[in-house]
């Protein structure tokens, strides 16, 4: 008699037949249209309870606020998008999700760059520190802090249940996903444009809440 | 990559697809054929000591992860993309355990068989430092202790440790950024 089991093998596979269930495939616009759910959810909630900023007819008429919006959309969708793609054990051998991970890339110093041209145009500066206002800057981070946590939570769901193979890749995603969401829903209530006040408050929320996903997600969704 | 061309070569992929809806037998072949490939991939990128784990590890997880499937694409990039991911997994937590020795059972005689098997692992070694890939191959696929490499390379037996740790570390980093592992 040998107390060594010479077939662990055949005992793994007959295991992983027992537990065999049929499964639900992935399906990215699935995912996808929970995240716009959410988005669209969490805009209704926060515009009724915290109301629209109050100057939303004369901030429509100015590149800044357009500028504001469309870069944090931009943000959210693309980021969004790379996280989803790369659930996908085999997403890696595809062109699709280099060329997000490519366009996040380009896409950032593109809209600062863009703020700066915007800024640059402006007249009558005051003293930096005084167009910073940190008092709002701050409540404004912890709002979009508060704002984007929905989307992590979903997007962390979403993560575990997939397979990405570049786990420190997706989890810095869906941290730009769900930051870009949180302060885009922001965005509705908040009347500061000034690009100067956007790039460091709302660019701190992003790339803060983005290194923080880095360093989390990865823990809770091995594989 | 256009899906009218994708080739289902072991028919893997149908074996998969079927197995999502849960029926058994053909996921029972398709585990069982698996199994070589698997024990094949890890033999020529691991240390023969860790090469189990990592098959019943990545059996583990393809059957966790198989829903992740889509069986309108093919199934060799698919299984390619995990076997990868555990193969990283497994430098990592070998880099953790640098100071773990062979079990008796494990360490093989013949040192030369267990040495070119690996062919791919050699080749990555070639990339590092020698103090590093010198004792790996000594503790890692010779099953030598730590003092014993310690007086064969005149390195401290904490150094060997650290150089254990540091170079699978720096494997599984080269391996998780190359685009492609052959």
């Amino acid at each position: 008699m040998t107390p060594i089991d010479l077939k662990p093998r055949d005992a793994l596979i007959d295991t992983l037949v027992d537990d065999l269930r049929p499964t639900r495939p992935l399906r990215r616009s699935h995912d996808a249209a929970i995240l716009a759910g959410l988005a669209i959810a969490e805009i209704l909630l926060f515009v009724w309870l915290r109301g629209m900023r109050s100057d939303v007819h004369e901030a429509m008429l100015t590149m800044a606020f357009w500028w504001k919006a469309g870069s944090l959309a931009v943000i959210a969708v693309l980021a969004a998008a790379a996280t989803l793609v790369s659930l996908d054990p085999a997403a890696n051998s595809r062109p699709g999700l280099a060329g997000l991970w490519r366009a996040i890339l380009v896409a950032l110093p593109a809209m600062l760059a863009l703020g700066w041209l915007l800024d640059a145009g402006a007249v009558g500066r005051a003293a930096l520190v005084a167009r910073l206002e940190w008092r709002e800057g701050v409540a404004c981070l912890v709002n979009v802090l508060l704002l984007s946590l929905p989307f992590a939570l979903a997007l962390g769901v979403l993560i575990r249940r997939g397979a990405s193979v570049q786990p420190a890749r997706t989890a810095l995603a869906a941290g730009l996903a769900a930051a870009g969401f949180g302060a885009f829903v922001f965005a509705f209530h908040c009347n500061h444009d000034d690009p100067l006040y956007v790039a460091v408050w709302y660019g701190g929320a992003v790339a803060g809440i983005g290194g923080l996903a880095r360093l989390i997600v990865p823990r809770l969704t091995r594989w | 990559m256009d899906i009218a061309v994708v080739q289902d070569r072991h028919g893997w992929g149908a074996l998969m697809a079927a197995a999502q809806r849960g029926e058994a037998a053909p996921y029972r072949r398709l585990l069982a054929e698996l199994r070589p490939w698997l024990l094949r991939y890890f033999g020529r990128r691991l240390p023969p000591s860790m090469v189990e784990d990592a098959v019943q590890d990545t059996m583990i997880a393809i059957h966790a992860k198989r829903h992740t499937y889509d069986p309108a694409r093919p199934f060799d990039a698919w299984l390619a993309g995990v076997a990868r991911y555990k193969w990283i997994d497994q430098l990592r937590s070998a880099s953790r355990h640098a100071a773990d020795e062979l079990p008796e059972t494990l360490a093989t005689p013949d040192h030369e068989a267990a040495v070119t098997s690996a062919t791919a692992l050699e080749r990555l070694m070639a990339t590092l430092k020698p103090a590093q890939s010198d004792v790996i191959r000594l503790v890692k696929l010779e099953g030598l202790s730590i003092e014993d490499a310690a007086a064969r390379t005149g390195q401290s037996a904490s150094l060997v440790k650290v150089n254990i740790h540091r170079g699978l570390a720096r494997l599984a980093n080269i391996v998780e950024g190359q685009n492609d592992a052959d």
